[in-house]
């Protein structure tokens, strides 16, 4: 009987709970629930899949699946001349094409050690900072739509197809420009480009004021961003996060200022930190970091020179048309590298850029052939979502937490999957 | 031991650094490598762990951040597989990379970095070299229930299976890859070889 009722009250002890309500609930009915979340899911930004491990509405653990986008892109470009392998960099961060090239083109220069003309270095600063406007229009803007605001996506997108319609009158496509090749850009600006970018950047400032009017006071934005997702700088560090979210835990850290390409050291620009460390951190500096590559692109308006837009070095870089109708030479340069392409001696060289999602590198091997014999591509958003589960345990975090810190992080599967 | 030196630019005072690094690491580290600022430690797969301790947690270095590990397949060396792993110091703003090599297996680094756990995740499944002690070596960037490692030089570019969806049994079925047309490898390299070497 005594042991009976021992056994009685343990019972009550252990397997049983208040709930809300004072009824009596076993606890084998409040265990974890395992949660499947994507892969098609619209919050998902793409399709990844997570099993969430929840006890309630809290998440205990996030496992991220990736890999439903992965097309082998580091195999293929082992399998392509140095220039075919150009275009897979533009599938890789669907929308933030031209910072890839960009990475790309650097690496190529440095293992053969060439230098850009000025005016070629300036384009790609206007190219990278447009980008980084375009990416960071995304990012915002899909962002607060995940946390329920499609107002701005809307309007947004409208500033977005501008950006896009300069990319097509400087290449011919919208988005996948293949335009940063090594040695240069492929052509020169066209005729009246530069008015159509003051136009735009005279104008884009107070669209950003408008996203900020509805946003930046908004109870529900500021409700659902302000404290979650919170990192640490060391945290940050450890899980070798960068962009943003290293910006956003105060560390003014970025490659454009710090281990400077081209010809930001030219420029005058500032690299806004966060103080808080938070989602709503990381959208400011989003918003501040529009408004500073506005800046950058107005530096670059008044300081561009007319100038050669490649290198000289026909072994590089095809020579004109107009020079290949009159030279035989030319000619046989311009068939040898479209059809054989260059060759780099055998050499491996890393080369970061700042991507607007953060840092963006390539690894490249040459083996002394035409084409490249590893190209390992580092992409930001692969170690951002490696650290999702880890930002998720920070604080007490819901399941509705999920989708913001995804949005936070502003994850775009083409790059992580590669 | 001999200390492989080689460095192009003169733009550092280079010499006395590499002293430096050699009484530091000693017979930790096979050969330091200099180039443009990049510093390439090359070492012995067992000095692994020691070596990247010294490099995150001495004040001299303070390499904080692993940015990536790369491999690089060679199938003809007796040792086939170069792993480089980048490392960058927030504080110095300088980069290093590491290379070691192995045939099969590497001790995990996950505790000295965390990150490391999904780049060593993607490497094993990529190439298929072992990460001992790594908790959690799934597969990352493949399907469920893939068998080869499609980044070694030995994987055709056209895989070996292909998913179609099967009337008969009503689902997605793996078979083995029909390609109408063979896989043409494009080779435009001239008999001479690379124009680069003026041999």
């Amino acid at each position: 009987m005594l042991n009976n009722i021992s056994y009685e009250n343990r019972f009550l002890k252990n397997k049983h709970i208040m709930d809300t309500k004072n009824n009596l609930v076993s606890k084998k009915d409040r265990q974890n629930l395992f949660l499947n979340f994507g892969p098609q899911h619209p919050a998902a930004h793409g399709v990844l899949r997570l099993i969430l491990k929840l006890s309630g509405e809290v998440v205990r653990h996030a496992d991220p699946h990736i890999g439903f986008l992965h097309r082998g892109t580091e195999k293929l470009i082992e399998h392509k001349t140095y220039l075919q392998a150009l275009p897979y960099f533009d599938r890789l961060d669907y929308v933030s094409t031209m910072a890839q090239e960009h990475a790309y083109s650097l690496a190529i220069e440095n293992l053969l050690k060439v230098s850009v003309p000025l005016r070629a270095q300036f384009i790609r600063v206007i190219c990278a900072e447009i980008t980084r406007i375009l990416n960071h229009i995304m990012a915002i803007t899909t962002h607060v739509m995940d946390l329920g605001a499609v107002t701005p996506f809307l309007w947004a997108f409208e500033e977005r197809e501008k950006l896009m319609e300069l990319y097509e009158r400087l290449s011919g496509a919208r988005m996948h420009a293949n335009y940063i090749r090594p040695g240069g850009v492929a052509q020169d600006l066209p005729l009246g480009f530069l008015d159509n970018v003051y136009r735009f950047l005279k104008q884009f400032p107070s669209r950003i004021d408008e996203i900020e009017e509805l946003l930046t006071d908004n109870r529900i934005v500021q409700s659902r961003l302000i404290n979650v997702g919170k990192i640490s700088t060391s945290d940050a560090l450890e899980w070798g996060f960068s962009g943003v979210l290293l910006r956003g835990t105060g560390l003014p850290w970025d490659l454009r200022k710090l281990q400077p390409y081209e010809i930001y050291n030219l420029l005058d620009f500032k690299i806004p930190v966060g103080s808080n460390s938070d989602s709503f951190d990381r959208y400011v500096l989003r918003i501040e970091e529009m408004r500073q590559s506005v800046s950058i692109l107005l530096q670059c308006l008044n300081l561009i020179k007319i100038g050669p837009i490649h290198t000289n070095d026909n072994k590089l870089v095809a020579p004109s048309r107009e020079e290949m109708m009159e030279s035989m030479e030319a000619l046989i340069h311009y068939f040898k590298l479209m059809s054989e392409g260059f060759f780099i001696n055998p050499s491996e060289m890393y080369t970061a850029v700042e991507a607007p999602k953060g840092e963006f590198g390539i690894f490249l091997v040459a083996d002394g052939t035409n084409r490249p014999y590893r190209c390992k591509i580092r992409a930001p958003g692969f170690f951002h979502l490696q650290g999702l589960n880890m930002m998720l345990k920070t604080s007490t975090h819901y399941l509705a937490d999920v989708v913001a810190i995804i949005g936070t992080q502003d994850i775009v599967f083409g790059e992580i999957d590669r | 031991m001999s200390y492989n030196i080689t460095f192009e630019k003169d733009k550092l005072n280079i010499i006395p650094f590499t002293n430096f690094l050699n009484d530091i690491f000693g017979t930790l580290v096979k050969s330091f490598v200099l180039k443009d600022f990049e510093i390439e430690l090359q070492l012995y797969k067992n000095h692994l762990i020691s070596t990247l301790n010294i490099l995150k947690y001495s004040s001299l270095f303070l390499y904080r951040i692993l940015i990536d590990i790369s491999i690089v397949d060679r199938p003809q060396k007796k040792y086939r597989f170069f792993i480089f792993y980048q490392l960058l110091s927030d504080i110095y703003t300088n980069r290093c990379r590491i290379l070691t090599q192995t045939d099969d297996s590497i001790s995990s680094i996950f505790k000295i970095y965390p990150n490391a756990c999904w780049a060593e995740r993607e490497a094993w499944d990529m190439f298929g070299v072992f990460f001992n002690s790594n908790y959690d070596l799934r597969r990352l960037l493949t399907d469920y229930g893939f068998e080869d490692f499609p980044l070694q030089k030995t994987f055709k570019l056209t895989g070996n299976y292909e998913v179609v969806y099967n009337e008969t049994v009503k689902r997605v079925v793996y078979q083995n890859i029909t390609i109408s047309q063979k896989y043409r490898e494009f080779t435009f390299s001239n008999p001479w070889g690379n124009p680069n070497n003026k041999e």
